[in-house]
């Protein structure tokens, strides 16, 4: 049997399920749960990095003692591993010049040095113009939860944000949009079939919902054709499910079909379909 | 678009399956390229092996024919302009003679011969130039006989280098009339034809 640790760490709390696999089915192990005073984490506009890497390392000695699992994978708020999309004529296809120009864009756009920021990108050539996906977080959050894995004899191989972790549950067919509200920030993508169409991220401050569903209609209103399906998750966000399915008939001149992403019955409410995603997504 | 590729963790997971199947992949190619070289390397062993014989094989054939070459040389070397000259007289001579008609000869005499001059004798040797030498006797009832059958002579290319060698003076000569000596070099028309051509 494969087992895995899967974490989900945020703000204020850390959630992780030690999961082992077998021959298809998904057996959970264990469960576990902390939460972390508001000092823990310094934010910034990109994200957060733990002030105190020694206090820091305390929230995970109870969590790393089971020596069954070796692998791990971490979950992150998309607050915290952001993503955007880029369409430019001039994008480089050499990767060590995409590797520059992806430096001097976050140098020119956020005054972010390379050093700073670690990121991944998918480059794409749709229809004749250069789209590029990248994806991005502190490095100091990254490296120091590495090295605390380092330190504990654990291989951390997978981290993803919760928008991509729920891209791998979403069957990749006919014009889709998926909507990820999280407690600070709400991210839409639009696809056609495997292809990101159009993404958005943004900083989400009001608890209505209505504001949120006026920007998606908008975004979709953008697209020529009608979306075959729309896809919603909510990410351990304060949202209602009710308050948001009010707001559903709004899109639906848009959308032919509106579909809550499938949730684990067992895991915590809201949290079980990033969890499930990153099973989803194991290479 | 492969969206596992967004994975930030600087030591990702990788799909050990698909990682063992190009390991066995590469070492299945590379035992097949392996095989492959060496059969190859062989092959080309045995090709500059065959090669080596054959190169050895016209070496030999090469220095047997340098020594035939060298044998000629030295056969050919005491072979003076002189003698080639010589040797080259010598067969056209006898090409000459094998080619040789008497009635030719007798009926191109007759031809230009004067009324009043009668044939006695005729006689061939060999020439220099591997031509033939004529000499013929004649008597004629005038005394200017000899000039009359110079002058006939001249008139057919046939006949070169004619010269009188005698001529019987007025008191010795007989009444039947005056006798006369007259040498020429004669080339037959194939001769000269053969010559020209």
């Amino acid at each position: 049997m494969e087992r895995y640790g899967i974490l989900y760490l945020e703000k204020n709390s850390l959630y992780n399920v030690n999961i082992g696999l077998k021959k298809g089915t998904i057996l959970v192990e264990s469960t576990y749960e902390d939460n972390f005073s508001n000092e823990i984490f310094k934010t910034t506009p990109f994200g957060a990095y733990p002030q105190d890497q020694r206090i820091f390392s305390e929230k995970f000695e109870a969590l790393l003692k089971d020596k069954k699992i070796k692998k791990w994978c971490l979950l992150l708020p998309d607050f915290w591993q952001k993503s955007l999309l880029l369409e430019e004529e001039n994008i480089p296809k050499n990767p060590k010049e995409v590797k520059t120009f992806i430096e001097w864009y976050f140098k020119k756009s956020y005054n972010l040095k390379p050093e700073e920021v670690r990121f991944s990108y998918i480059l794409k050539n749709q229809n004749g113009n250069n789209k590029i996906l990248i994806n991005f977080c502190l490095e100091k959050l990254l490296s120091s939860i590495e090295l605390i894995f380092k330190n504990n004899n654990k291989h951390l191989g997978f981290i993803i944000s919760t928008f991509w972790a729920l891209s791998f549950l979403v069957p990749k067919r006919g014009r889709w949009a998926l909507l990820n509200i999280e407690k600070d920030t709400w991210t839409l993508g639009i696809f056609e079939e495997n292809n990101l169409i159009n993404f958005r991220q943004k900083i989400f401050p009001f608890g209505n919902p209505s504001f949120l569903i006026e920007e998606v209609e908008r975004t979709i209103k953008l697209n020529e054709k009608p979306l075959d399906f729309f896809y919603f998750n909510l990410a351990n966000s304060e949202i209602r499910k009710e308050d948001l399915l009010v707001q559903y008939n709004f899109l639906k001149p848009y959308v032919e079909n509106i579909k809550f992403l499938k949730e684990p019955p067992i895991w915590w409410e809201n949290l079980g379909s990033p969890f499930l995603g990153v099973l989803y997504g194991l290479p | 678009m492969d969206y596992h590729n967004l994975n930030l963790s600087s030591k990702p997971f990788y799909n050990f399956k698909i990682l063992l199947i190009s390991l066995v992949f590469i070492y299945i190619l590379s035992i097949a390229i392996a095989v492959y070289s060496v059969n190859k390397f062989y092959n080309i062993f045995k090709i500059s092996e065959e090669s080596k014989n054959k190169i050895e094989s016209l070496n030999n054939e090469l220095k047997k024919a340098a020594k035939e070459n060298s044998n000629l040389k030295e056969r050919l070397k005491p072979i003076n302009k002189k003698m080639v000259v010589d040797i080259a007289e010598e067969i056209n001579s006898l090409i000459l003679e094998k080619t040789f008609s008497w009635s030719e000869l007798l009926e191109d005499i007759e031809k230009i011969l004067p009324e009043e001059v009668r044939l006695l004798s005729l006689s061939t040797s060999k020439s220099e130039g591997g031509y033939l030498n004529v000499k013929i006797s004649g008597i004629s009832s005038k005394r200017e006989g000899m000039l009359q059958t110079i002058e006939a002579l001249k008139t057919n290319p046939s006949f070169k280098n004619i010269k009188p060698v005698q001529f019987q003076d007025e008191e010795k000569s007989s009444s039947i009339g005056k006798r006369f000596e007259i040498q020429f070099v004669y080339i037959p028309r194939k001769g000269m034809s053969g010559k020209n051509g």
